[in-house]
């Protein structure tokens, strides 16, 4: 009985814990799927020939970071669908895959490199929506990344967590917010040294994003 | 139309019935991400993330589960790998934020049931929170629960009478407001 009130109480008195608002931002949410689902598409066609602008660079990086991922996990396939016997074969599959989730990893964090660079030398200007842009579609990479298996690097992973994070942070900056929540970005920049683990990440050499 | 000739639809790249999919499921999606996230932003952008993944990936859709709880499974994967990163951080600046300003521990020392009672279930493990969540405050079968975190719907509900049991005993100040 005792049991049966509690668990009345509970639900009655937690069912305020984390209340979603009545209306669902249904058109919001699909309009900012649309775009992204927009973007990596009709970067396939505007790269050739594009100005690489910083947006546009982000949108290229998702593209090649997406098509690394799906190449990576079809060399996955390919390598345990492979008899045993062509094991040498398999081998170099797996090696190959390993390359691909390398290279679009440090192509991932030299864009996020670029980002990072251009959000501390930028003061609150209308330069901030294309930041928050190109933002939320390097969330989205290093999201995948880290689901990939670029992220079973223990190293790699933990770099990526902390630019997730920082990079959350960018996009939910209200362009309107005060200097010290632009300040609390640079210190979690800072803090986690984000930016000097990335650029020690990049191989002397590789194109720099920015 | 079915949601079967919807999912072919869709998967052809058609966007009426892509939007179909969407309007059908996106509320309660959202809703479960909101209670876990506890952040109109967060709960937005692993909404968002979630049908990217789904719309994606349809072709792999395999119809064993229906296409509710495929969807869902992906969503809470989307949102427990993201609170993950943001509590661990949070945690992070939480503790250098709080060796910087002592004087806010104040406020913690007389919590209303509100503030404990969300504290409690902050302090649940992620499992039986979201188990909790998903059961008590958003109506969830266990046979549902079951096969969105991949867990048989016994352990779904081993998982909610431990977390109960663990709110009962955090909350034992409050056992008269149950009990009389």
């Amino acid at each position: 009985m005792s049991e049966e009130r509690f668990e009345a109480w509970l639900k009655d008195n937690a069912s305020a814990y984390h209340r979603p608002p009545a209306d669902v931002p249904r058109e919001a949410m699909w309009d900012a799927i649309a775009r992204a689902r927009q973007a990596r598409t009709a970067s396939v066609a505007g790269r050739i020939g594009a100005r690489v602008s910083p947006v546009r660079y982000a949108v290229a990086a998702s593209l090649l970071i997406g098509a690394g991922i799906g190449l990576g996990y079809w060399m996955r396939g390919a390598g345990t669908s492979t008899p045993a016997a062509a094991s040498v074969a398999v081998r170099s599959d797996s090696a190959l895959s390993s390359t691909t989730y390398d290279v679009v990893s440090v192509q991932h964090l030299s864009a996020a490199e670029a980002l990072l660079t251009s959000f501390h030398r930028e003061e609150r200007t209308e330069g901030d929506v294309a930041i928050r842009r190109w933002a939320r579609d390097l969330l989205a990479s290093t999201r995948l990344l880290i689901d990939s298996p670029a992220g079973e690097d223990a190293a790699r992973r933990q770099l990526l967590e902390d630019l997730e994070y920082v990079l959350a942070q960018i996009v939910q900056l209200d362009p309107n917010a005060p200097a010290e929540d632009r300040a609390m970005v640079d210190r979690a920049i800072n803090r986690g040294q984000v930016l000097t683990r990335i650029r020690s990440s990049i191989p002397a050499g590789f194109p720099s994003g920015s | 139309m079915s949601e079967s000739q919807l999912i072919a639809r869709a998967i052809e790249g058609d966007p009426a019935a892509q939007r179909a999919l969407y309007d059908a499921h996106v509320d309660r999606v959202y809703r479960l991400a909101y209670r876990l996230a506890g952040d109109d932003d967060l709960a937005r952008d692993f909404t968002q993330e979630a049908f990217i993944r789904a719309f994606d990936r349809l072709p792999t859709f395999r119809r064993e589960a229906s296409f509710g709880t495929w969807l869902h499974t992906i969503a809470m994967s989307v949102a427990l790998n993201g609170i993950r990163t943001v509590r661990r951080l949070r945690t992070r600046e939480v503790a250098i934020d709080a060796a910087e300003s002592l004087g806010d521990r104040k406020r913690i020392a007389d919590p209303d049931l509100k503030e404990r009672l969300q504290r409690a279930i902050e302090g649940l493990p992620p499992g039986y929170r979201a188990v909790f969540l998903m059961h008590d405050l958003e109506g969830y079968t266990h046979e549902e629960i079951g096969q969105v975190l991949g867990i048989q719907s016994g352990t779904s509900k081993a998982q909610l009478f431990r977390a109960r049991a663990r709110l009962r005993e955090v909350l034992a100040d409050f056992a008269g407001a149950w009990s009389a």
